[in-house]
């Protein structure tokens, strides 16, 4: 087995924010604006790229760093890598980028952004992350797509997911 | 004789109609006594004599195969003896061996095939039969001779010592086959068991452990039904079989274990778990520290849980087999738990990381082991642990801690028994040595628990650890399990964490199972106390504000019906319920008090599925909500107005009552039933109050103005709405029990007319129901069949199938009370039933009733809660299929022939049918129904099409190749579908997309591919839909169309 980069992670009991349906969610006639809450729904349960752990549980993504704006189409994701020099970043943020592409309406801008202070080469992320360019040609790395794809096989637990005791 | 075995031999093959027809002709001459075996055998002489090898093999074929069919008696002892020798003698002959081992097969299963027979054919084949210089299925004939003569002649072939050891080495070396291996493997191990092998060992191994470990995949179609668990299992067995394979082994398996195959290693480990103990503690213990850091490493980073699962077992296994040495070998036991608690508790020292739960349950695995390992590791850590926990203030770190402290409870529950799963031949005084810490593990679970400022999860970690250890066998005393029932109750009533709450709640009921007096004694006063039953206490609860009304009594009674399921807890709970009632009810006219109160009881009864203390309360609840009910129905419009009760006039509280009264009924014995509904008639039919069995006073019956007279056309709708409990009551009761009337058709006829007559509509879905429940239990089958043709189809049907007669809301009413008819034809199978179908397709094309007639077949079809095997209703098996035989045809012409109108009422049908019937007869019977269901998919009714569409879920899921067939039209209307249009209800919406999101798991990816970019694109609106709901199912679906790739080409 490769060395690990993070080999010993702190895991979080993730605090379960679950959305409950509403009267109002199951109301043909209401319109149900897109949330924080949503689009962490959507991300949380990445896989990621190391263990077998979610994002969330690793607090790598939070609810409180999801920020959405739906009227004006704006989303804001920050992350944190679970160690400063983790160089697993850009991928994490990679995958996070490609589930919000296939499971946003187009009209969102969106940006994904490493938390501040958490991590070295923090700006050099951001920028692999937030350019279009850059994000399509990591993607027409066939080795590359695969490894996100693997990551997103357990995004749509969306918190849910049930580890043995 | 000679003919036949002439005409035989000149056959093409055996194979052919003509061979097996002669056979068994001559099988036949030979059980009646026309010929016998020896007259085969002389004229079969000549061929099996021949010189051509094909003509000898086909003569000793023939005789083989008339073997297998022959009767017992026609082999005695002396023609076993000779057809044994004669076959024996003639296995050298390569070219008849197959034909001749058949022969033997068939010989060997005679009962005068004796000891000798067997020394002679095992010695015989070692001699004369390169087993495996044949094809498969003579193979297996040596294979299950073997069987036989082993499993029926072991004594005999014991005598052959070593020589059969070897024979049978020899003649499996080399087997290729799934088939005979696995035989073979479990003749091994009978060998291993059953001879002297220490001189063979090493020969013996090699020819089993060849084998390991397994890499069989079965061939996709599965012909021979063996999974390569069979194999591995069967294999395991054999290595496990004896400790003389031990040395041979451990290298190997230790070998196997690093492993890159992940085949390799679970084989590796699950083999290793099963041999350790059958080779002994000398023989692992020079492969500890190897097994140790291999084991460790698959658990701390396991990427799976099952290989986390069987490394743990393995891990468990050596130290048992550890444990089960002679004194001195204890020091071994000791050493290897030193290195694995050092390790662990290192990792320890950070419990809130990754690394602690894994480390937790290595700790665990070896203290479940053993009593003296479990003693090692406990004294080894939990002062440690405890100290750790004691000292730290960081809360996610205190809850690591707690989680292995928890840990040890878990293992002393599996080695030393608990209460739930109590072990057998238990020793008295082989008790958890936990106990030493009982007072520190009550002190922390229990301050984990109740510091109402930390952390959720330590909380609840206290929690489930207190609920553990008042499971552990032997561990705390009733004392010490009261004091933690009180730390519960509190959490159940006061606390505001809802998750604490609710799993507070879910232990007192688990330990209301096993320790109902406890919770008799200090939980069910206290709950019960709680529910306010005087007017200062309402008032109390009230000024407390907010909503503690609701809080309180709700939660109170909610938890109350987890918790009063035993006998004892619920013989407790009942008067007091009764009483609350009368007070919320009367006194107060607290509509929701009374009405949770009621729900509560309900849902208790409705839990105790297994109890025989039901009946006693058709004395106790029934009556008393009777009188409660039937009471304020008796006095003038003017009257109750202005005075009190009123609750009873609720329909929502009617229809709890009905279903207490239906669960009680239901669990009556028949002549129970008897009694109780002969009461039931004379209250509801005859009017009777004076009965003892409701207990109103001479006072109360003074006061009441108005007769009872529920099921009359005349009586207020509050009296009318009674009707209902007579139902309940005797629509729930057994076939065998006979109704008070003389005239059943006379009854059934006057609840017919009252229903079609009365205004009220409960009463009249209420009075159709008992009509179908009397109609499906009646017994007297020329009777019936009388009142059905006169009464059903004759005057009934005539009330609605004439348009002329003007009265539509007649024709309604008339049509509603014959589907519920029907339907208790329909379930019993009745030939009259379906004449009653007719009339309601038939109604299909009417302008009013069409639409009506159609939705009729959902109750004709779906499940009834009142006409059920619960309620002891006539239902015969496979009714709903031929329902669905006999629909099909007329549906499918009608919507043919129909005009455009009302086609839609045929799908309606149809869905309704397709909803309720058994998946195989659904999956059977639906290629022709396709075009109908893309049909109905284009109309805008909404109900229709998602119904539909869930149908073509469930093909999608068990018919793929249904679907295949028709992507190309389906996927364009589900596509449509998923769009926010006129009949696409978010329903339907949802639909669409779950049936689009599942293709991808069945259709072949050839079919589907060509779809993909299409379903992506135009699934991009529906990201945006304006329901929630959609827009989760739409990235599920698309989600699963991007991850949808196709097999893999490296």
């Amino acid at each position: 087995m490769p060395e690990l980069i993070n080999a010993n992670p702190t895991i979080y009991t993730s605090k379960k924010s679950h959305r409950v349906i509403t009267a109002e969610e199951e109301d043909e006639n209401i319109e149900d604006k897109i949330d924080s809450q949503e689009v962490f729904d959507l991300i949380r349960s990445i896989s990621d790229p190391e263990h077998p752990l979610t994002l969330e549980e690793l607090n790598v993504t939070q609810l409180d760093h999801v920020t959405v704006d739906d009227n004006n189409d704006r989303i804001v994701i920050e992350f944190t890598p679970t160690i400063p020099h983790c160089s697993m970043a850009t991928l994490i943020g990679l995958c996070i980028r490609v589930r919000l592409l296939r499971s946003l309406p187009e009209r969102f801008k969106v940006d994904i952004n490493v938390r501040k202070g958490t991590h070295q080469s923090e700006q050099a992320v951001n920028k692999q992350l937030n350019d279009k360019e850059r994000v399509a040609a990591a993607l027409e790395n066939t080795h590359l797509l695969e490894v996100v794809n693997q990551c997103l096989t357990t995004a749509n637990a969306r918190g849910n997911i049930s580890r043995h005791k | 004789m000679e003919r036949l075995v002439r005409n035989y031999m000149i056959t093409s093959n055996e194979a052919t109609e003509e061979a097996k027809s002669i056979v068994y002709e001559i099988v036949y001459n030979i059980k009646s006594g026309q010929a016998t075996l020896i007259t085969l055998v002389q004229v079969l002489g000549e061929f099996l004599t021949n010189e051509d090898g094909t003509i000898r093999a086909k003569g000793t074929g023939l005789l083989s195969t008339v073997l297998a069919d022959c009767p017992q008696e026609q082999v005695n002892n002396a023609a076993i003896n000779v057809l044994v020798d004669f076959y024996c003698e003639r296995l050298s002959d390569t070219a008849s061996v197959p034909e001749l081992l058949q022969g033997i097969e068939s010989l060997a299963h005679f009962n005068s095939f004796h000891n000798e027979n067997s020394l002679k054919v095992a010695k015989s084949i070692f001699a004369s039969v390169n087993v495996q210089s044949f094809q498969q299925t003579t193979r297996h004939y040596v294979f299950q001779i073997f069987d036989r003569l082993l499993k029926h002649h072991l004594n005999a072939l014991k005598q052959m010592r070593q020589d059969f050891v070897t024979g049978f080495i020899q003649a499996m070396d080399g087997e290729k086959d799934p088939r005979n291996l696995l035989l073979a493997f479990s003749l091994i191990k009978l060998i291993i068991h059953e001879f002297d092998i220490s001189q063979h060992v090493e020969l013996l191994f090699e020819v089993t452990f060849c084998y390991f470990p397994i890499t069989f995949k079965p061939p996709p179609d599965d012909p021979y039904g063996i999974t390569a668990d069979d194999l591995k299992i069967a294999l395991r067995e054999c290595l496990s079989a004896t400790p003389y394979f031990a040395e041979l082994a451990m290298p190997l398996l230790l070998e196997k274990l690093t492993s890159s195959s992940g085949n390799a290693k679970k084989d590796s480990m699950e083999t290793l778990t099963a041999c350790a103990p059958v080779y002994g503690a000398k023989s692992i213990v020079p492969y500890l520290e190897d097994l140790w850091d291999y084991l460790k490493d698959e658990i701390v980073n396991a990427t799976d849980d099952s290989f986390e699962d069987i490394a743990l077992e393995a891990i468990k296994s050596i130290v048992a087999t550890l444990s089960s040495g002679i004194i001195n070998r204890m020091d071994h036991l000791q050493q290897f738990l030193k290195t694995v608690v050092t390790e662990c508790m290192e990792n320890l020292k950070e419990p809130e990381l990754k690394l602690a739960k894994p480390c937790g349950k290595i700790l665990m695995y070896c203290a479940m082991a053993s009593d003296p390992a479990f003693n090692i590791v406990m004294l080894a850590t939990l002062r440690v642990l405890i100290q750790q926990y004691k000292e730290n203030e960081l809360a996610t770190r205190k809850k690591g801690i707690l989680e292995v402290l928890r840990v040890f409870i878990t293992a002393s529950k599996i080695l030393y028994g608990s209460i739930e799963n109590p072990l057998e031949n238990l020793d008295a005084d082989f008790v958890t040595p936990l106990s030493t810490f009982k007072d520190s593990y009550m002190e922390i679970f229990s301050s984990a628990l109740l510091n109402q400022n930390e952390y959720s999860d330590l909380r609840l970690c206290g929690l489930l650890g207190l609920h553990d250890m008042i499971l552990l066998h032997q561990f705390l005393n009733d004392e010490e399990i009261g004091i933690i029932l009180q730390y519960f109750n509190r959490a159940v009533l006061e606390e505001i964490d809802q998750e604490i709450s609710n799993e507070a709640l879910k232990s007192l009921a688990d330990i209301a199972k096993y320790k109902p007096n406890i919770v008799l004694e200090v939980t069910l006063p206290v709950f019960l106390d709680n529910l306010p039953c005087d007017k200062d206490e309402m008032k109390i609860d009230i000024i407390r504000g907010m909503n503690v009304k609701e809080a309180n009594y709700v939660k109170i009674l909610d938890a109350l019906s987890e918790l009063a399921i035993e006998p004892i807890l619920f013989e407790a709970y009942v008067p007091q319920i009764l009483n609350k009632l009368d007070f919320a009810s009367s006194t107060e006219n607290d509509l929701e008090y009374s009405e949770s109160l009621l729900k509560s009881l309900h849902s208790l009864l409705l839990k105790k599925t297994n109890h025989s203390d039901i009946s006693r309360y058709v004395e106790v609840i029934v009556p008393h909500l009777l009188t409660k009910s039937i009471g304020p129905s008796l006095y003038d419009k003017s009257e109750v107005n202005n005075t009190i009760q009123c609750v009873f006039f609720d329909k929502k509280v009617i229809k709890i009552v009905t279903g207490i009264i239906s669960v009680i009924t239901k669990n009556l014995n028949a002549s129970e039933q008897s009694i109780f509904i002969s009461q039931m008639f004379e209250i509801f039919v005859k009017g009777n109050l004076n009965l003892k069995y409701l207990g109103f006073s001479d006072q109360e019956k003074a006061s009441f103005s108005v007769e009872f007279n529920p099921l009359s056309v005349e009586s207020s709708f509050h009296q009318q709405n009674l009707t209902l409990l007579f139902t309940a009551a005797v629509g729930s009761c057994r076939k065998e029990v006979p109704y008070p009337l003389p005239n059943i058709s006379e009854f059934l006829s006057k609840i017919i007319e009252i229903s079609l007559n009365t205004k009220n509509e409960l009463q009249r879905h209420s009075l159709a129901q008992l009509g179908a429940s009397i109609l499906n239990k009646w017994n007297q089958e020329s009777e019936l069949s009388q009142f059905i043709e006169t009464k059903i189809l004759g005057e009934l049907r005539n009330h609605f199938a004439l348009s002329s007669t003007g009265n539509e809301a007649i024709r309604q009413t008339s049509l509603d009370i014959f589907i519920w008819l029907t339907k208790a034809l329909i379930l019993r199978a009745h030939i009259l039933g379906y004449r009653c179908i007719d009339q309601i397709t038939s109604r299909f094309n009417d302008q009013t009733l069409g639409k009506r007639a159609s939705e009729g077949f959902e109750v004709l079809i779906g499940e009834s809660d009142s006409l059920n095997k619960q309620s002891f209703a006539v239902i015969k098996t496979l009714y709903k299929q031929r329902f669905f035989n006999y629909c099909m045809p007329i549906l499918a012409e009608g919507f043919k022939l129909s005009n455009d109108e009302v086609k839609h009422n045929y799908l309606i049908a149809l869905s309704h049918l397709l909803r309720n019937i058994p998946k195989q007869v659904l999956l059977s019977e639906l290629p022709p129904l396709i075009p109908l269901l893309i049909y109905s998919l284009s109309l805008p009714d909404a109900e229709l099409k998602s119904s539909t569409i869930d149908t073509f879920y469930i093909i999608s899921a068990n018919a793929p190749h249904i679907i295949s067939e028709h992507v190309s039209s389906l996927i364009p209307l589900l596509l449509s579908s998923t769009k926010v249009d006129k009949g696409n209800t978010m329903r339907v919406r949802i639909s669409a997309l779950q049936c689009l999101g599942i293709l991808p798991d069945h259709v072949p990816f050839d079919v589907l591919f060509p779809f993909k970019s299409k379903i992506l694109r135009e699934l991009s609106a529906a990201l945006d839909d304006k329901k929630r709901l959609v827009r989760k199912q739409a990235v599920d679906c698309r989600s699963k169309w991007f991850l949808f790739i196709g097999p893999r080409t490296d």
